[in-house]
């Protein structure tokens, strides 16, 4: 197999992973997939999905997901609570909650599906909409539904439903749009940011969607359509013509065969490798995927996973972990339990505060996690989260953890974590040296694990997913 | 810092052991003029703090079989804590303690201390005595021995002595350092200071000239007990004053306007007074905390006249309570000269604060002085009134419902100031309907009301349609800001209802009748529990977020937290001088 991406046959790509005696089905690929589809796995979780073919697994996956995504958080008692706060930042405490407490399909009884969590989360950056300009944690609220609702499903019907969000057009100051003065804003971040990517429409193109939207605003935070203000002229849009309204407008821009390549391009990037992008051979048969079962994202994102490109070695330990998985990670693969509040803020100070995106590009990724500023701030929030007093693994000690999994002697405490959180493993001198390190410190046995632990997550290899 | 604390603990808590089984023995000690005297008669002159808790096997039989006890005794959480290892080991120790001995642990508890303990600190050594009279010292001798016993074989194990000994005049003394003890007939005798343990020696061998008992403050502090407490304390305030080890007490001012508000005037005392008591009773029904101090009217600085009144004499209203009063505080405090006298009672940061607001709240009083004129129209009876809302047949439901609160008072020149009141109020609720249009918040509807022939001044948001059956409203549903008015009263509410039910309340009351207190306040738990359980998927959420629960743990422990609250009636607060006297008083009301 070539070691360059551009030259990897699609065909191979695609293809459903089968484990062999050179690529095993282990623990320490169970933990990759994991880690990409959600926010890890405890080392239970890790022990059941071994047993498991992992095509059946992704499978099951997707299906928990799709099942999840038909339930109305609405009726989630925490987030009524959190809602009645009027505080978004609350929100986010409540959206984190959901990730860490998201459990793999399995014996037990459904709960939250890490990937409907991770999508939602992919969601949320694609169509970014800051909490801090809506002002209406109701609003945010109704949008997380949306993109939840849709997530696993119709890429259309969620295009056409996050044009007409309140929270969406308030965002994009497009809560007024009238014949007159059409708002060409909405119209070119459909075009650039959400559904086209630059290069594949001209100013004239969003000209002209923008008045398909003229009449569409935001009255008492609820959409309306107000016909006296829609332009119902004849419009030109993408090679089109017709007296087209926002839904005919919409319909003309998802028919764009930039669509799939676009979305899958995003995908890719989400959930195999930062850099480079993806080459157009291995994104064409996704994007055909998608286009073939009429913009179903589900079936895309199960090839994705399932495929045999996601467990080479072009996509593990090829992305920097996003602050949200660092600190839910964290947390989720030791069976942990925080304050949710302290998490947020910490998730924030190292710049990925959910439901605040920076802009309509939503974050960045990749590299731009990590500066000189946010490299001690990851580390930094680590070691607050490990030795805060609410802070608890599966309901006690790091010891009691330790103790549980037979690691509580250094090296095979070591061996286990690095198998659970890094998707490149360590090599044997700086396992050494982490042993001598845990040999030097002083405290009780749960204070040296977590100093342990804090101490890891200072190597390079702790922050790629 | 550490080890040595534990050191003294350890050697406390040996020598408790040892005087349980050893006191006996010392019985036959030559020269003893301990037995007729009490603690009191042995303590130097020169202490300036001493606690006496009487009765300790009483209090122990109190708290026991106490219903707050028994209902604990039933929770699942404490059979859970008795099942862990450790506390099983514990129980394992004790056992074999008790048979070595021959009697179960309360009964030696009940032997060693039922003479009373008394603790305290004597200024010319700087130490710490406790001395604790024992009840029966024959009975405990033959297991006093058992008990050395295995305090030898434990020690041979660890290679130490716990307890080496000295000679004191025929005393054996144990421990080492800041920690040491002797049994001196049916005394047990603890301190941290050589000097006073031998004080004591001398004292119980020899007899005593002078003691504490001779203090005048402390038998004049002696004098003021009332009934028979659980626990009494006296402490010389005024040498720990003039020794300058209370720099925080030299200063006029306090931390913020609410402090000085509560407790301005106990400070102002502090400065002034000799020594302070305090007094714990526990009964069954009851815990209540007593503190008191010797108090004049000349002692109060000018500045502080708001506190007490004229000569001392402010009293404060009975206070105005409904059905659904969680906590009712009244008060005597004449705010307007609070507020004229700050530059007296705070910092600068504070001073400019309040200049600032000064100057904002004379704008909003149309060009009024708002210490002169406003504050100054108030009599000195404040009340605030907080009371449990009922939401059964109202809607739109707020998600988050909170209790309803008001400031009550009285008019010094009702026509006058009820005018300017009233037209503060409409231009405020105006003010936020502008703050609340750019903001895309609802907006207050104001209205004039007439109940029991007195106006009343009323802002209730408007609803949108989907709002009017909303069992999970905004928080702004919980408020519907009312200024009322029955004869020279007025009432400040954050809620209709409240208003109205607080027009009701005052209607027909007996003006003439006030409290002796200068404040007082009353919780009204089993209220306070309603409202919580009123929250209770609230509060739930919050713990899953905050302590990381689940929702079974998050349930588990806000039941906890009710049942709780629920083994209270009330908790009451009084402030009063009286008999030369400034006394405090905490006292807790518990289910029978």
């Amino acid at each position: 197999m070539s070691n360059d991406i551009m030259a990897v046959d699609p065909g191979w790509a695609w293809a459903p992973f089968e484990p062999s005696a050179e690529q095993p089905w282990n623990r320490r690929r169970a933990a990759h997939l994991c880690r990409r589809a959600g926010f890890g796995a405890t080392s239970e979780e890790l022990d059941r999905i071994v047993k498991t073919d992992p095509t059946d697994f992704v499978a099951s996956v997707i299906r928990q997901a799709t099942a999840a995504a038909q339930i109305d958080p609405a009726a989630d008692a925490l987030a009524t609570a959190m809602l009645a706060t009027g505080n978004s930042k609350n929100l986010a405490a409540w959206w984190l909650y959901r990730m860490l407490n998201s459990q793999w399909p399995g014996d037990n009884a459904p709960s939250h599906s890490p990937l409907l969590e991770k999508l939602a989360l992919f969601w949320h950056g694609h169509f970014a909409t800051g909490a801090d300009k809506v002002d209406d944690v109701e609003m945010m609220f109704d949008q997380n539904r949306l993109l939840r609702r849709h997530a696993v499903g119709d890429l259309g019907t969620m295009v056409l439903e996050i044009s007409r969000n309140p929270a969406m057009l308030v965002y994009l100051d497009s809560a007024t749009n009238r014949k007159a003065h059409p708002n060409e804003n909405f119209a070119r971040e459909i075009m650039e940011l959400f559904c086209l990517g630059e290069g594949n429409y001209s100013e004239r193109d969003i000209q002209e969607l923008a008045r398909c939207f003229t009449g569409w605003e935001v009255r008492r935070n609820s959409f309306r359509f107000n016909r006296f203000q829609h332009d119902t002229g004849s419009k030109s849009i993408l090679g089109e013509t017709g007296a087209f309204g926002g839904e005919e407008g919409i319909a003309v821009v998802l028919k764009q065969k930039a669509l799939p390549r676009f979305i899958v391009g995003k995908l890719i990037r989400f959930f195999m490798f930062d850099e480079p992008s993806a080459p157009e051979q291995l994104v064409e048969p996704l994007a055909q995927l998608l286009r073939r079962s009429d913009l179903q994202i589900g079936p895309v994102i199960e090839r994705i996973l399932a495929s045999n490109l996601f467990h080479s070695s072009f996509a593990v330990g090829r992305k920097v972990r996003s602050p949200v998985e660092l600190g839910i990670g964290l947390l989720r693969c030791l069976h942990g339990s925080s304050n949710l509040e302290l998490v947020a803020r910490g998730l924030d100070e190292i710049g990925q505060a959910v439901f605040y995106p920076p802009n309509v590009k939503g974050w960045d990724g990749g590299r731009s996690w990590i500066n000189t500023s946010t490299l001690l701030g990851r580390s930094n929030l680590v070691g607050e989260i490990l030795r805060h007093d609410k802070t608890r693994f599966a309901g006690q000690s790091l010891e009691s953890l330790a103790t549980r999994y037979g690691v509580a002697s250094p090296p095979k405490l070591i061996e286990w974590l690095d198998e659970l959180f890094l998707a490149a493993p360590l090599g044997t001198r700086a396992k050494q040296e982490l042993v001598e390190f845990a040999a030097q410190t002083s405290g009780n046995s749960s204070r040296r694990i977590a100093e342990l632990i804090h101490t890891l997550s200072t190597v390079p290899q702790f922050h790629l997913a | 810092m550490k080890r040595r604390r534990q050191s003294v603990l350890t050697t406390l808590f040996c020598g408790l052991l040892w005087s349980t089984f050893y006191s006996g023995a010392a019985s036959a000690q030559p020269g003893l003029q301990s037995e007729e005297r009490s603690a009191l008669d042995l303590l130097p002159p020169g202490c300036v703090a001493v606690v006496e808790i009487a009765h300790p096997d009483q209090l122990l039989t109190t708290l026991t079989e106490h219903a707050v006890w028994k209902k604990i005794l039933k929770q699942p959480e404490y059979h859970a804590a008795v099942s862990n290892p450790g506390y099983l080991m514990f129980l394992g120790i004790r056992t074999h303690i008790e048979t070595q001995i021959g009697m179960s642990w309360r009964e030696a508890y009940d032997t060693v201390l039922g003479g009373g303990v008394t603790i305290a600190f004597d200024q010319e050594t700087q130490g710490v005595v406790t001395l604790i009279r024992s009840r029966d010292a024959g009975k405990l001798q033959s297991a006093a021995k058992k008990l050395i016993e295995l305090g030898r074989q434990d020690a041979k194990f660890k290679g130490k002595d716990p307890l080496p000994e000295v000679d004191y005049r025929g005393i054996t003394v144990y421990g080492k350092d800041d920690g040491r003890f002797a049994i001196v007939g049916p005394w047990l005798v603890m301190v941290n200071k050589n000097k006073l343990g031998q004080k004591l020696i001398d004292t119980l061998l020899d007899g005593s000239v002078d003691s504490v008992s001779d203090n005048k403050q402390f038998a004049n502090a002696r004098t003021t007990i009332s009934g028979e407490p659980t626990v009494w304390g006296w402490f010389d305030v005024s040498t720990v004053r003039d020794a300058g080890l209370a720099k925080g007490l030299e200063k006029n001012q306090t931390p913020n306007p609410a402090v000085e508000l509560l407790a301005g005037g106990v400070l102002t005392n502090i400065r002034q007074t000799p020594y302070i008591t305090a007094a714990l009773y526990v009964s069954p029904e009851s815990t209540r905390l007593q503190l008191a101090a010797p108090h004049k009217a000349e002692w109060v600085e000018e500045f502080r006249e708001y506190w007490f009144g004229p000569d001392g004499s402010g009293a404060a209203e009975p206070p105005l309570e409904t059905d659904s009063t969680i906590l009712s505080l009244s008060t005597y405090r004449k705010v307007s000269d609070m507020w004229l006298r700050a530059g007296d009672l705070f910092d600068e940061r504070i001073n400019d604060q309040l200049a600032k607001a000064d100057a904002n709240l004379t704008t909003l009083f149309s060009g009024k002085d708002f210490g002169e004129d406003i504050l100054g129209s108030f009599s000195p009876h404040l009340q605030l009134i907080v009371n449990r809302q009922n939401f059964e047949n109202v809607f739109p439901k707020p998600a988050i419902r909170l209790p309803s609160f008001a400031l009550a008072g009285r008019l010094e020149s009702a026509e006058e100031t009820r005018t300017e009141l009233r037209r503060t109020f409409q231009s405020f609720v105006g003010f936020l309907n502008v703050i609340g249009a750019m903001e895309g918040n609802p907006q207050l509807d104001q209205d004039i009301e007439i109940h029991r022939d007195n106006k009343i001044y009323t802002a209730t948001f408007v609803l949108e349609p989907s709002e009017k059956t909303s069992e999970r409203a905004k928080i702004q549903f919980n408020f519907s800001p009312t200024l009322a008015f029955a004869d020279d009263r007025f009432f400040i509410a954050s809620t209709k209802q409240l208003a109205k039910d607080l027009v009701d309340a005052s209607h027909g009351e007996q003006r003439t009748e006030r409290a002796a207190s200068n404040t007082v306040a009353r919780l009204d738990t089993e209220k306070l529990g309603q409202v919580l359980d009123d929250n209770r998927e609230h509060l739930i959420a919050q713990n899953m977020i905050k302590e990381g629960h689940d929702r079974g743990e998050a349930e588990r422990q806000i039941h906890i937290l009710l049942e709780l609250l629920s083994l209270l009636r009330e908790v009451s607060f009084d402030v009063r001088t009286t008999d030369g006297l400034l006394k405090l008083e905490l006292a807790i009301q518990t289910q029978k």
